[in-house]
């Protein structure tokens, strides 16, 4: 009787291991799954934007007083700005660009 | 609508205002040469009581700065960055040694040899300017020479703030050949006469372009010339050797979408020498350049 008992406790107790493994893998496959869609939910909507080191060289200007605020936006940019230049008028300057 | 017209001299160079409308120079004026003021106080090398001079007396120590002085080099070490260090702030003491070491006004047309030595300087990489606090921190040894963009970047304030008080119209402000506009155009664009030097009076027969936003700058090896032992030097320093670049380029001018972008091209394309064409079409920026004979290249867009 005794004996009997055991073994009817032991195969209890191993069917219950076994769903708990069960259980614990499956919540872990879901975990990583869940994770992984709502990173991937999370990239699509607040992709953001990558920011410079607020030490070293960073690009960005100070401000304070009133001259330094005036922004020129080439200041703060990652590449060199291009512009626009066309024929003038002989006889026309108003101004002079040379060496100085 | 006349254009108003206001000419002046300002941190060693020529200075010249036009505004759109005559009766806003008055407003314009006083902007520019207030922030003028603020950019030699800030920036000259040459003056004791500039905080510039007291970064470089402070090497090897942090300095806390102005707003103005931490933009200035952080402008500088962002057109360090953006040539490769061809444009490189801490060639002060290479300037000094091929010597230029004052006010040019007071640099001596001729003298005895001096010894010059081929070394490259420091290096931008090792000067911080940390934004949050405003403090500047310069390695010993390190001196900072900002003249190659200060200028600019103080012509494209000033033209900033002459707009501002202004309120209304256009205006153009051109410092030693740095030439900034901003605000509304005239109806043809501003028009610039391409020169040598900036110090050249206006010819009807030279080359002239139109702009209508941004800005033009020249960098030239004609000027800031000086003789030591019968060779000539002059004040673009190649922070490769520490010397007064020797290209093909005499003279560049460049137009950008700001003074500032158009200075710092133009100075890279004198130190980098034969490359220059090159770089300066791979960033699409509109150039003129002559070389030591006086030949003209034209290029990215630049009028025939």
């Amino acid at each position: 009787m005794n004996g009997t008992k055991r073994t009817t406790a032991a195969a209890d107790r191993d069917r219950a291991l076994a769903l708990r493994r069960r259980l614990t893998s499956s919540a872990a496959a879901c975990g990583l799954v869940a994770v992984a869609a709502l990173g991937f939910l999370a990239e699509a909507t607040h992709a953001g934007k990558a920011t410079a080191a607020a030490a070293t060289t960073s690009t960005s200007p100070s401000t304070g007083s009133s001259s330094a605020s005036q922004s020129s936006s080439a200041t703060t940019s990652g590449s060199l700005s291009s512009g626009a230049v066309s024929s003038g008028n002989s006889g026309s300057a108003t101004v002079v660009s040379g060496g100085s | 609508m006349p254009l108003g017209v206001s000419d002046g001299r300002a941190l060693g160079s020529v200075l010249r205002v036009v505004v759109t409308d005559d009766r806003l120079l008055g407003e314009a004026r006083p902007a520019v040469d207030r922030v003028v003021a603020e950019v030699d106080l800030a920036c000259s090398r040459f003056r004791d009581d500039s905080e510039l001079s007291r970064v470089n007396r402070g090497a090897g120590t942090e300095t806390e700065v102005s707003a103005l002085l931490a933009r200035a080099i952080t402008a500088a070490l962002r057109a360090a960055r953006l040539t490769d260090g061809l444009v490189d702030p801490t060639v002060g003491s290479a300037v000094k040694s091929a010597g230029y070491d004052v006010d040019f006004a007071e640099v001596p047309a001729d003298g005895a040899p001096i010894a010059l030595t081929v070394r490259a300087v420091p290096g931008w990489r090792r000067v911080t300017v940390l934004d949050a606090t405003r403090r500047v921190s310069l390695p010993a040894g390190i001196e900072l020479d900002l003249g190659s963009t200060a200028k600019a970047l103080a012509s494209d304030l000033a033209a900033a703030a002459a707009l501002e008080a202004m309120g209304d119209g256009g205006v153009l402000v051109g410092l030693g050949g740095d030439v900034a506009v901003r605000g509304a155009a005239p109806r043809e664009g501003w028009h610039v006469q391409m020169a040598d030097s900036s110090e050249a009076p206006l010819d009807p027969a030279a080359e002239t372009v139109s702009i209508r936003s941004g800005g033009i700058a020249t960098s030239s090896t004609t000027v800031r010339r000086w003789r030591r032992g019968g060779v000539e030097l002059h004040h673009i320093i190649d922070p490769r050797t520490g010397l007064p670049a020797t290209g093909p380029w005499r003279t560049v001018s460049v137009c950008a979408g700001d003074c500032l972008d158009a200075n710092i091209a133009a100075t890279a394309a004198i130190v980098l020498g034969d490359s220059a064409v090159d770089w300066l079409e791979t960033r699409r920026l509109p150039a003129r350049l002559v070389d030591r004979d006086g030949g003209v290249r034209r290029i990215a867009g630049w009028p025939e």
